[in-house]
This record gives structure tokens, sequence and C-alpha cells, in this order.
């Protein structure tokens, strides 16, 4: 007995030694010979002309002998935010409902890591000449899990659905009506040209759901409650209603945890999935969602943290790469109060901008694995133009512009300007840690910065929401088109009380119609040089000072999971064809 | 016979008389509680609406709008106070903001998994905790019980995150022993007997994790009396008379020396179950804890309410079970006393 009790006592004390070395171990071998992709090089940023093309499922170009693709098993992904009273993607945004919403419905299209259109439901589609119309064909082989096909009245309810709850109300605002001459082709009618159209038919953004499963519900409810009697409707989340048209159904939901289960639909139209089963488990601790990584407990998650992904290169079980996830085009930047005296003068908001030394941010502070931004358009965007304006530090030029805007340094150093700066308090490296950086360096041209730290997120908002701050950390999502995610920071009318609005206060009637403009041009090339003018309007407007992209990795174990989801979606997108290796 | 009927039947009635007037004060406690906790929460920055539609990437103020309609946040505050506690009287914890689903359930399908781990955790750090403590002050100068004084001071002084991911980094990650998170496993979990199985093994690094910071207190404390009991005239007496050692530690001294760890253990249940946050959070252990912190997080005050509803009750239930063992231990103790 007495011995049993050192005995334990002892082993206690070897496990906490023992696990202290190991974590200090893969903390620090970060440079073993894995199959590393890190953002460290701006050639890596994927765009239409230098990512390769090779079809050969999505491998990282090695020229490995091509594995016989094995059916069966359980991928387990991991994921930090967890669906709540939906698992269809009309009704909200994000990747806690995107995730399992691309598995169990269907969209008219899916899109490529190179923001390409590519069919899915739809066999093809055309914009009339005008652009006033988009014709979609869909796949009559399409069927939804409980056997009925998919018709194009499903297509024209499930937009229906979405103009109605989802937050995104640009994806679908110009389309006024939706015929359906038969079963297999719908016509969506425009207001006016819409390009962004093709991307809000991606699968996290357009599922297509069945009207006679859904229809009684959606039209028993009101917009006056924000259709609160739709959304609490039991086929949301309830695997016994739920019917969807994506390659796999829902089995199980636990929102106590967030866990979704889902097996593969037998009769997908294009053809039964590779794996049994896909399990979406939520995991908040990075920490934990690396250990869970290693233990081989789960074969996909996401990560954004700087030294939560140095420990996953160090981990040789798991490639690590930039792709799978750019979609939501997340950009972090410093966002200045328009409204604010101070800042009102554009010389003053470019001598800050001067002051701030980006490449130290994106190659040192954040170890290379954002890439740089100077738009708000995400820089793996065909439209993003790297030719604009970066403000580069300039120190002199900082002072010699705060100067002339009436700002001189006192014999300290100091300019008496004293400004406020706030930060989303759930995103340490990217926002807090900035925050105090930009503190640090604006001090250096006597601009003196108190951080202002809200606790949560709600305290943020309510900050934010009524422009009541000078300077704040901010980061925007753009949603895969600029007309989702870009075009609203920018325009008077959305100068109001609510957040990632125009919180800026920005008025520019001429930037503002270019941006409209590009919204309506469907022609890319006219398209893109129209946000060119757009980015460099306001590279000198500079609302906003555009720093980096928020990095979506996708860490993913190398040697089971094959084909893993690398679109601009990532796992957004349906993963039939993705396959575990024994 | 007679006799002894007679003052059991008193001494049961005592302890009804005292569990009412427990009631009593709990109800009046969970009304204040109410009220004041949805007064803080009205008065912290940041509205439920503003931040459930931020989290669905909304910009428009119609949404917020229809949103505040849907929650009767639009009400006064008053009513909506009155309303909240006129609910709760009936039984009704109201739907949850963000999960669109009755507060109860949320709450229900937490409490088995907090009332398992930090049970598990507790009942570890007690008997663990105790029988270290009786151990070294048995041989208080000897190297074995120095170990113990250390081991104690280094769970006591280590975080339970810093314990919880050392841990996992060993027994999962290295070793692949034991799962890395959650309650269940997700693949390959099985019926019956492997599901327990299955549990248990899920249940070990969050339980030992909690478990153990407590157990180190548990043994300093339970060392330090153990030495002062096994040092006064009884223990010398029950010697004295001839009775083996083991009966003069386990039943003449422990007795005396445990009731301190009682004590403490019946305060602390209130903090291990907040301590479980951490737990919860690098383990996913899908407890009550967590959620109450989300909640705060999302400003989805009727999970938050319900949660500290279940809450109070839990510690006010675990006060009086520290009552009832007082006098398990100690019969010289009555109820009525320490209530």
């Amino acid at each position: 007995m007495k011995n049993l009790r050192l005995l334990f006592a002892s082993l206690l004390a070897f496990a906490v030694i023992a696990a202290a070395c190991s974590g200090s171990d893969s903390a620090s071998g970060d440079d073993g010979d894995t199959s590393v992709t890190t953002a460290a090089e701006p050639e890596a940023i994927p765009t239409p002309t230098n990512e390769s093309s090779d079809d050969d499922g999505g491998d990282d170009g090695e020229d490995e002998p091509v594995q016989e693709v094995r059916q069966g098993g359980t991928l387990v992904v991991a994921n930090q935010t967890a669906a709540s009273a939906s698992l269809i993607g009309n009704t909200g945004s994000g990747t806690g409902i995107g995730y399992p919403s691309a598995q169990l419905f269907a969209s008219p299209l899916l899109f490529d890591e190179n923001y390409q259109p590519q069919p899915y439901l739809a066999d093809s589609w055309s914009f009339a000449d005008d652009g006033l119309s988009l014709t979609l064909n869909l796949n009559p082989d399409a069927v939804f899990h409980d056997g009925v096909p998919v018709k194009s009245s499903d297509v024209a309810f499930s937009i229906r659905m979405n103009q109605a709850l989802h937050p995104f109300k640009p994806m679908f605002a110009p389309v006024e009506s939706v015929d359906t001459p038969d079963d297999n082709t719908a016509v969506l009618n425009l207001s006016a040209p819409h390009p962004a159209l093709l991307i809000a038919m991606s699968p996290a953004l357009l599922p297509i759901v069945p009207e006679h499963v859904y229809g009684e519900a959606f039209e028993g409810a009101s917009a006056e409650d924000n259709y609160a009697s739709f959304r609490g409707f039991a086929g949301m989340t309830d695997p016994d209603v739920l019917v969807g048209s994506g390659p796999f159904s829902l089995t199980e939901f636990d929102s106590s945890t967030g866990l979704v289960r889902m097996a593969a639909f037998e009769d997908f139209f294009l053809g039964r999935a590779n794996v049994d089963e896909i399990v979406i488990q939520i995991i908040q601790d990075p920490n934990t969602t690396l250990v869970a990584l290693e233990a081989e407990e789960v074969h996909i998650a996401n990560l954004q943290g700087v030294a939560d992904l140095e420990r996953a290169n160090g981990i040789d079980l798991l490639t690590v790469t930039p792709q799978g996830g750019e979609g939501i085009g997340a950009v972090v930047s410093m966002q200045y109060n328009l409204e604010d005296e101070v800042l009102q003068d554009k010389n003053v908001r470019k001598a800050l901008a001067y002051a701030i030394d980006t490449d130290f941010i994106v190659n040192t502070l954040h170890a290379g694995l954002p890439f740089r931004a100077k738009s708000p358009i995400h820089p793996g965007s065909p439209f993003y133009d790297d030719s604009v304006e970066g403000y580069d530090l300039d120190l002199a030029k900082a002072g010699e512009l705060l100067d002339a805007a009436g700002y001189e340094a006192d014999g300290d150093g100091n300019r008496g300007l004293t400004l406020t700066m706030d930060y989303i308090p759930t995103a340490q490296d990217y926002q807090k840690n900035l925050a105090e950086y930009i503190k640090s360096a604006l001090g250096e041209i006597g601009v003196e910065i108190e951080i202002r730290a809200s606790p949560d997120f709600p305290t943020y908002l309510g900050y934010l929401a009524p422009r009541n701050y000078d300077l704040t950390m901010q980061i925007l999502f753009m949603w895969a088109d600029p007309v989702i995610g870009v075009h609203r920071s920018f325009q008077e009318a959305n100068i109001v009380p609510v957040p990632f609005a125009n919180n800026s206060a920005y008025i520019n009637p001429e930037v503002e119609a270019i941006l409209d403009e590009a919204g309506q041009t469907i022609d890319v090339a006219a398209r893109t040089a129209l946000y060119a003018e757009a980015q460099a309007a306001l590279a000198d407007d500079l609302p906003f000072y555009w720093i980096e992209t928020l990095p979506t990795n996708t860490v993913y174990n190398t040697a089971k999971v094959q084909n893993p989801p690398l679109t601009i979606w990532g796992a957004m997108s349906p993963m039939h064809e993705v396959w575990i290796a024994e | 016979m007679s006799q002894a009927g007679r003052s059991n039947s008193s001494s049961i009635r005592r302890v009804t008389l005292a569990v009412a007037r427990r009631a009593a004060h709990t109800a009046f406690l969970l009304v204040a509680v109410i009220t004041l906790i949805y007064s803080l929460l009205h008065l912290a920055p940041g509205d439920a609406a503003v931040a459930l539609a931020a989290a669905d990437g909304s910009d428009s103020p119609e949404y917020i709008e229809a949103l505040r309609a849907d929650y009767g946040l639009d009400k006064p505050f008053p009513v909506q106070v009155a309303t909240y506690i006129g609910n709760i009287a009936r039984g009704n914890f109201g739907d949850s903001f963000f999960f669109r689903q009755p507060v109860s359930e949320l709450v229900a399908a937490r409490l088995w998994p907090t009332i398992l781990l930090v049970g598990t955790a507790l009942s570890l750090a007690l008997v663990g905790g105790v029988l270290l403590g009786v151990y070294s002050a048995r041989r208080p100068t000897k190297a074995s019980s120095h170990i113990v004084t250390i081991l104690a001071l280094f769970g006591f002084s280590a975080p339970i995150f810093w314990t919880g991911i050392m841990l996992l980094l060993l027994f999962s990650a290295r070793l692949g022993w034991l799962p890395s998170n959650g309650m269940e496993s997700v693949v390959d979990r099985g019926t019956g007997f492997s599901a327990a199985w299955d549990t248990m093994k899920h249940l070990v690094l969050p339980a030992s994790t909690l478990g153990f910071f407590y157990m180190a207190q548990y043994a300093r404390i339970s060392r330090a009396t153990m030495l002062e009991v096994l040092g006064s005239d009884y223990v010398r007496t029950a010697r004295a008379k001839g009775l083996s050692e083991r009966v003069v530690i386990w039943k003449h001294a422990l007795r005396n020396a445990v009731i301190p760890v009682v004590t403490i253990a019946g305060f602390q249940i209130a903090a291990i179950l907040s301590g479980g946050i951490l737990v919860e959070t690098v383990f996913e252990w899908p407890g009550m804890g967590r959620l109450a912190f989300e909640a705060v997080l999302r400003r989805d005050t009727p999970v938050l309410m319900g949660m500290l509803v279940v809450s109070t009750l839990i510690v006010i239930g675990a006060n009086i079970l520290t009552d009832i063992m007082y006098r398990v231990i100690d019969p010289r103790i009555r109820i009525s006393k320490v209530v």
C-alpha cells in the first residue's frame, strides 16, 4: 500500500515533467521536413495566374504514385464555431452554419481555388446579353434525400427563403422573380446586371432546399418578427425532418456540443461520397484542436493563431496550407472614424499609416502567415489590385504630414495628439497585439494612443455601432465578392448605428458610383478595371488603413486525408470526393 | 428502545425544519439573484440583438429591430424582469436567443456532464487528499512525506489550464492512451458497456486535472490537522489503551481531522463549478460552466439566468449535504447548530 502511493506520486511527477518537455519539443521543432506550405513568399498568393492547375486531385504537386481511392471511414472535421439554431445556409452566415450546410445541401454552382464557377446542381448557366436575367439548367438526376427530384421551383423557393432570412441582403437583392419554364430550367429575372450572383450561388450561400418540406412553414411565417416561427421550424436542425440535396444527410445534431453527424447519401447525383460519414466537431481551444489533430482524432481543422500555426508546422503528421477558406476573405485593417475632428484630415490619416511598418507586422509579428493587403478586397480575389498605394514605413514623411496638418512636435517630440484605439477582443494576434504594436509605432512620431480594451465582443460592438471611437482595429469579411462584403463599408446610405456597416462615416459619391457600376458590370475585365479605380481612390481617401489578411489556413492529416477541400470555400464545399487513406 | 425512538423522531423533525427554513431562504435568494443579475446584464454595454446580428454578419438596422421584436427586447426593462420572474415561478425558463431552444433542455443536457465531472473530481480530491495528508502526517520527517508536501504545493500553484494542456500533450498527443476532448468518441463509440467505458476514458484527464488541484489543498489541510490531532490527549489515551495503530488513526484521529476538509470542500463547491470552466474549455467537456460563460459573451440572457438558477440550487444542495456529512462524521454536531 505504502509503495503503491509512492509509485503513484512519482508517476504524477514524471507525467507532468515529461509533458512539459514534450510540449516544448513540438513547439521548437518547426523545421521538420514536412510538406508544409507557408505564406512566407508573396508568390504563394493563390491567384488565377500563378496557381498550378494540375487536376491531380488537389495534391501538393509531389510526384507520388497515385493511390487507389478507398471507400468508407469517418471524416472528422473540427471547427471553432458551432451552428446554433439552423444548419441551413439560407438562414445565416459563418462557418458554424456553412460547414454542415455545404454537406447537407447542394447549390447551383461550385467554385474552384481560382474563384471560377463550376457546375453543380446547374449543368450550365448563362447571363442574357443585357445582363438582366440568368438561366440555370439543372441536372435532371439530382434528388433530395427523400427521393423527390430537385426542381427549378425549389431553386426559386430557396432564393425567396434566402432573400427573406439571410443577413447578406446584397446577394439576391436584384433578383425580382424566378421563372420556371420547366422542371429543370430556372430563369432569374434581375432589376440590374449582377455579376456577384454567381458567387452568391455557392454551397455556403445558397443551399437548395425542398419546397415540399419547407414551403408551408415559410409561408406561415412573417417578416415582422424576423420569421421567428420558420427559424424555429424543426426542419432547421432535426434529423427526422431536415431534408437536403447534398452528398450527406443529417443523422445527428447535438446543439449542446455543436456536433453534427452526417451519413453519405446513396443517391447523390454526382455519385455516393467516398467516406461513409462526416462528423463536424466543435473544439474552441486551438491547443486542444492541435492535440486532437496530433492524436489523429480529428482529420481537418482551420487555425489562425500565429503560435498555433507554427506548432502545427512542427507536427510531422500534418499539412498546413493557406488554401481552403480564403473565400470568406477576411482583411485586417485599422479603421478611422471620419467624424473625429482630427481624423477628418486625410493627411493625418496618411501620416498614421506611414508610421506603421506593415512588413514588420506581416513577416515578424505574424511570422509571414498572412498576406499583405492594401485594399478592402482580399488579395486572393481576381479583383485585388496590388499596385495601389500601400504607405510603406516612412517616418520622415509621417512627420512632415503631421507638421503640415498643424500638429508640430514640441521639444520632446510630442505632438499633443491623443487618440483612442479599440480592437475586437476575440482575435488576440490580429487585433490586440496589433493594437499594441501600433500604439508603440505611433508613439515614435509623437502621437499618443490610448488603447480601450473591451472585455467582450458585445461591448466592442457597443462602441463601434454608434461610431463612438477614434481608431479601431478591424476585421471585415468579403465573402468572395466585393458586392457582398466590401461595398457596405463605403455607402453613404449605410452610415447607420449598426456594427460592420459604414462605421467610418465615409462619404465619397464618386467612389460609390464606381463601386455601383462595378457591381453591375458582367464583363470581368471591365469589372476588374472599375475595382482597380475604386481601390486606388480608397487608398487615397484612406477611411481604413488596410494591413493584411486574416490567415484562414487549413490543417489536415497528410497521410489520411486525400483530396482535401482546398477551394476558396474549403470545408464549406461538398466533400464527396474526399477519401481517407489507410 | 422507546427513548431512542423519540430522540430519533425529534431529530428528524429538526432536520425537516432546517431544510424547510433553507428552502424559504433559497426562494428569497433566487428572486434577489435573478433581479440583480438581470439588472447587471441590462447595464452591461452592448445588446443581444446587435451581438446576434453581428454574429450573423448582418449590417441591416431592420434585421436588428426584427430580432429585438422576436426576443421581446423592445419591451421596457421592468416588464422584461417581471415577465421573466413570472415565467420562472411557473417553471418556464424561456428560450435561448442563440439556440432558439428551451433553456430547460439546454441546461438539462449540460447538467449530467457537470455532475459527472465535478463529482468525480471532488471525490478524487477528497479521498486522495485525505489519504496523502494522513500518510505524510504519520511520518512528518520522512522523505516520502516531503515529496507529498512538495507535490501538494506544486498541484496547488500550477494553473489548472496548464496542468490540463500538459496532461493532454502527454497522454493524448504523445502516448495516445486517452482521448483528447469531449465526453464521447465521435467514431466507434459503441453502446452499453463500451459506451460507458468510452465516457470513463474521456473523464480521466479532465477529472484528474480538476481533482489534482483540489487534492493538493485537501492534502495540505488534512496533513496539518492530522498532525495536530495526533498530538492530542485522547489519541495518546487510545494508544495507551493498547488499540492498534490502524484503529487509532482511522477511527479516532481521522474523524476529527477530516472536519476542516469537509468544511472547505463545502465552501468550494461553487468555486469548483466555476473552476470547471477552464477544464471544460481545455478538454471541450460539455459542462454548464462553459455554456454560462458563452451565454455572457452572447448576451444570451435566458440561458445565463437559467444556469445561475440551477447553479444556485446546486450550491445550496451541496451545503445541505455538507451539514449532513458533519453529522455523519461527528455525531456530536447537530444539524440545527450549523444551519
